[in-house]
């Protein structure tokens, strides 16, 4: 059985709180995702009444600041909510920790996802 | 006196009183549980059930005879010519005759799982002064293994009730001179409480603390031989205390005497002085680094009393040479703590020297684990007779599993007849006030430095190798300490309070180093770990040296022979020949 | 060489209140050598736990800035920062300033049925080993570091936590055992409740790693 050569009492826990944080973003994003989407249906309901209100809402949408953030949203918790689904069950056999940089490639694809959102527009 | 407390706030009675809650004690529990109708047990412990302690400590193993090519009698040899025949013959068979049912029982009904070999046969591995290999165990932490299961055991039983950080201070009579239970002061409230049992068992684990380097749990402070001394039970062999050869030489930290075990000896590790000389060959020259630990312990102890120690006062051992990756897989908690004192088992050399470690001597029984006083018994390191003069690696956890077993199905059948005793509750109110009195919020000495003298004074004149004028000077500072010690500075409350823990450990400390140097002037020869540079041979008869509190305060000696029921000396080839 | 250490002292019912003392130190000291130092030279009201002093006994668990340590097994000179800050586990009751009552991490491990039970008392033993890292998992020492670091111990009083999971895996996989706790496993107070944030397996002084325990006893019920 090899162990690592510094022992535990040299050795000090980094990281303690990416896990954390993590699991609090996926919690809010999930919050604003729900209401962000109820918005977006009453908004819509609207505008099949007043064309007008359409205009002004995809306006909205399609404005490239909004874009991004709505993209590192949904992303976010898109891939994110995969992590921990690939995770709990152990799919791929994945453990503890390549965690750290499962989340770390995360956002570098939402940053990649993002810059496309913006040069998109 | 602030908020420290006189009243008795609670009175609690038992069936089976257990103080202490290590191996012994938590055997001791479950067996007397195991079967209808179940008395009341009731374990008081002095620190956390199953963590605190020195079952959980342990490295090395626990020897039985489990292969048909050993057998009892060869295991009952190796532990009585290792005892130097000091040993209770009669409570050495039942050591080596019920350690193989324990070890299945450990394994079969509390879920332990020793190693296994490559044919999947448990593996027993080679320990000092054994003819067989015999130790089983778990890796390099058995301990651990035992004791978490042991403590899943307890509190998956709801029949058994216990209380953590409640520490008893004194034994109360019972009636017809016997002992009816227990003073005991529960750290969690600050409150004094009495229980009244039928049985009180003695399972705190001995643990001579009292030394500058010592091995067991820093909580230890030999609290049952204390209290069974006050009580006025008979103790024995209180000499005998084994120095482990190789405690961590680590200055200034607690880490300072932490035990490296001796399966290191057993794997092939040999020990060298300053100059890079394997000075065994002037002490054994047949086992060298294998030979019994006092003889290791004083070479050592010699080496560097003698100028061929280290700078920090310690010797080398060195194990690297088995190669990197052998000894971080077979030693991997040893490693890392070598690493953690700035050391590195698994390359080079590692500093040790002598630590006191065990406590052959105790409170004396017999096959029954009962003490010389009625309703009084006790198991484990605080009882005397099963190693004699000096104990065998693997038979410490050994005897504290199979006699704490053993006294459990005694007391189960036992306390059915019995009624509960009376006590008398005027005296608890005494004993209460005369702990506290002196215990102070105010001013009195200081605990720490107290520990400190005592465990400084205690090394060099009561500790590996001893001398009658140093023994003399011993009993006298002692006094002095006592003396001291009748006042001391703890703070405003009883309430968790370590100072008050450590004030009342350190009188207990105090109370057992004085018949300790008593004991050890008395024996004027040298035998297993007890070594008198001005009596360096051992007499032709053994003798236990047995001692007791009589009425007028003092103790009173006498020698008594031991029981050789089974295996005399001479039976023995060689054995006159050892000095 | 000298370190500020604060130490939060208190009782149960207590706000938030750190002493502030100046601890001389080596090489080679622990925080343990530090609360000792403390209590025996500066402050002897201070009130924590500790027993065997080398990591085996997991008594003298603590937060050291904020993270999850044994006391005795954590060099003063790797502690990052200015200051060494000591605060008590977490989801414990406080008895005194660092010193907690273990009682709930061991119940919750006992309403989880985490302990042995025996099929037979037999005088034949089980003619195998375990596979790895089984074995090594069956080395918890009960420490509460990981039922102190994990959130969800905290929001969920049923929750079990790691270690008694932990514990959970090695008696599932373990032939010999004949207790039956998968009611308890496949529920909130089991498996299923962990959100799988890992920091468990940060703060285990053994190396253990209760996190894939966790995800083990998921798989196994799944599959």
């Amino acid at each position: 059985m090899k162990g690592p050569s510094l022992p535990y009492a040299l050795r000090w826990v980094r990281g303690m709180d990416i896990a954390r944080w993590a699991h609090r973003l996926q919690r809010w994003s999930g919050l604003f995702l729900t209401a962000f989407a109820m918005w977006h249906t009453v908004q819509l309901y609207r505008s099949a009444r007043d064309p007008g209100s359409l205009a002004t809402h995809l306006a909205l949408l399609y404005n490239p600041w909004f874009m991004v953030a709505i993209t590192l949203v949904v992303g976010f918790h898109g891939l994110n909510g995969l992590r921990q689904l690939v995770y709990e069950v152990g799919i791929l056999g994945i453990t503890s920790q390549p965690r750290l940089v499962l989340v770390v490639g995360m956002l570098v694809l939402l940053l990649a996802f993002g810059v496309m959102a913006w040069r998109g527009v | 006196m602030g908020e420290i407390g006189l009243e008795i706030i609670e009175e609690l009675t038992a069936d089976i009183l257990i103080l202490g809650g290590g191996g012994a004690a938590l055997m001791c529990a479950l067996h007397a549980t195991d079967q209808v109708p179940t008395p009341r047990v009731l374990l008081v412990v002095k620190g956390l059930l199953g963590k605190s302690g020195c079952t959980r400590m342990v490295q090395g193993g626990m020897n039985a005879v489990l292969n048909s090519e050993d057998s009892l009698e060869a295991h009952f040899r190796d532990t009585v010519v290792g005892g130097a025949f000091l040993n209770d013959q009669e409570l050495v068979w039942l050591l080596v005759t019920h350690a193989p049912r324990i070890v299945f029982e450990l394994e079969n009904r509390y879920g332990i799982l020793f190693d296994r070999d490559e044919y999947g046969r448990i593996h027993q591995k080679p320990f000092a002064g054994q003819s067989f290999n015999r130790t089983v165990h778990k890796g390099d932490l058995t301990g651990i293994e035992v004791m978490e299961r042991l403590r899943e055991a307890v509190w998956a039983r709801s029949s058994l009730v216990f209380l953590e950080d409640a520490q008893a201070v004194a034994l109360l009579p019972g009636e017809e001179g016997g002992v009816g239970g227990a003073l005991v002061l529960d750290h969690r409230s600050g409150h004094f409480l009495v229980v009244r049992a039928k049985a009180t068992v003695l399972a705190t684990g001995g643990g001579p603390t009292f030394y500058r380097f010592s091995t067991p749990s820093r909580e230890k402070s030999l609290d049952g031989i204390a209290l069974a001394y006050r009580a006025g039970a008979e103790l024995m062999d209180l000499e005998m205390i084994q120095f482990h050869p190789t405690g961590l030489v680590c200055p200034g930290s607690e880490l300072n005497g932490a035990v490296l075990e001796e399966g290191l000896r057993g794997a092939g590790a040999v020990l060298l002085n300053a100059r890079g000389e394997r000075f065994m060959v002037r002490y054994d020259p047949t086992r060298m680094e294998r030979s019994t630990r006092d003889i290791v312990a004083r070479a050592a102890y010699m080496e560097i009393m003698e100028g061929r120690g280290t700078p920090q006062g310690g010797v080398y051992i060195d194990i690297s040479h088995l190669g990197r990756e052998r000894v971080e897989a077979m030693f991997p908690g040893m490693v890392e703590r070598t690493r953690m004192a700035g050391y590195d088992l698994a390359t080079g050399p590692v500093e040790v020297c002598p630590t006191a470690h065990f406590i052959m001597g105790g409170i004396r029984i017999d096959e029954m684990c009962r003490t010389s006083l009625p309703g009084l018994y006790a198991a484990g390191e605080d009882a005397a007779g099963v190693h004699g003069a000096n104990r065998l690696g693997g038979n410490g956890i050994a005897e504290s599993l199979v006699f704490g077993a053993l006294a459990g199905e005694l007391l189960r059948e036992e306390v059915a007849e019995k009624a509960l005793p009376r006590v008398d509750i005027l005296y608890a109110r005494d004993a209460v006030r005369e702990l506290m009195d002196g215990l102070s919020a105010e001013q009195g000495e200081s605990t720490a430095g107290l520990w400190a003298e005592l465990k400084d004074l205690m090394w060099t004149h009561v500790g590996v190798v001893r001398e009658e004028a140093f023994l003399r000077e011993a009993i006298r500072r002692l006094e002095g300490l006592r003396e001291r010690a009748r006042k001391l500075w703890v703070g405003p409350t009883n309430r968790f309070n370590l100072t008050l823990m450590q004030a009342l450990s350190l009188r207990n400390a105090l109370e057992v180093a004085w018949l300790v140097a008593h004991s050890a002037l008395y024996r004027n020869e040298s035998r297993g770990a007890h070594f008198r540079r001005d009596h360096p041979s051992s007499w032709e008869v053994p003798k236990n040296l047995v001692l007791r509190r009589s009425l007028s305060g003092e103790p009173s000696f006498e020698w008594r022979s031991p029981r050789m029921t089974r295996l005399q000396p001479e039976e023995v080839k060689g054995w006159s020949e050892r000095s | 060489m000298e370190r500020k250490v604060l130490i939060w002292r208190g009782g149960p019912d207590s706000g938030t209140s750190f002493a502030e003392y100046r601890v001389p130190f080596t090489s080679r000291s622990t925080v343990l050598d530090a609360l000792l130092y403390v209590q025996r030279q500066l402050d002897p009201t201070l009130a924590f736990r500790y027993a065997c002093r080398k990591g085996m006994c997991g008594t003298c668990g603590i937060r050291v800035n904020g993270v999850e340590r044994l006391a005795c097994s954590t060099h003063l000179s790797i502690v990052p920062g200015k200051e060494v800050r000591l605060e008590p586990l977490r989801h414990l009751p406080v008895i005194k300033d660092l010193a907690v009552d273990f009682t709930p991490f061991f119940q919750r491990w006992v309403r989880l049925n985490g302990a042995f039970v025996s099929s037979d008392a037999g005088d034949h033993l089980y003619g195998s080993s375990l596979p790895e890292p089984l074995v090594r998992w069956r080395e918890c020492i009960s420490c509460a570091l990981c039922y102190s670091a994990c959130d969800t111990v905290g929001r969920a009083t049923s929750f079990a936590g790691p270690a008694a999971l932990n514990r959970t895996l090695t008696l599932a996989i373990d032939p010999r055992d004949k207790g039956n706790r998968w009611h308890r496993v496949d529920r909130i107070e089991g498996a299923l409740g962990c959100h799988a944030m890992g920091v468990c397996t940060l703060v285990c002084p053994k190396g253990l790693d209760p996190a894939t325990a966790i995800q083990r006893l998921r798989w196994r019920r799944l599959a």
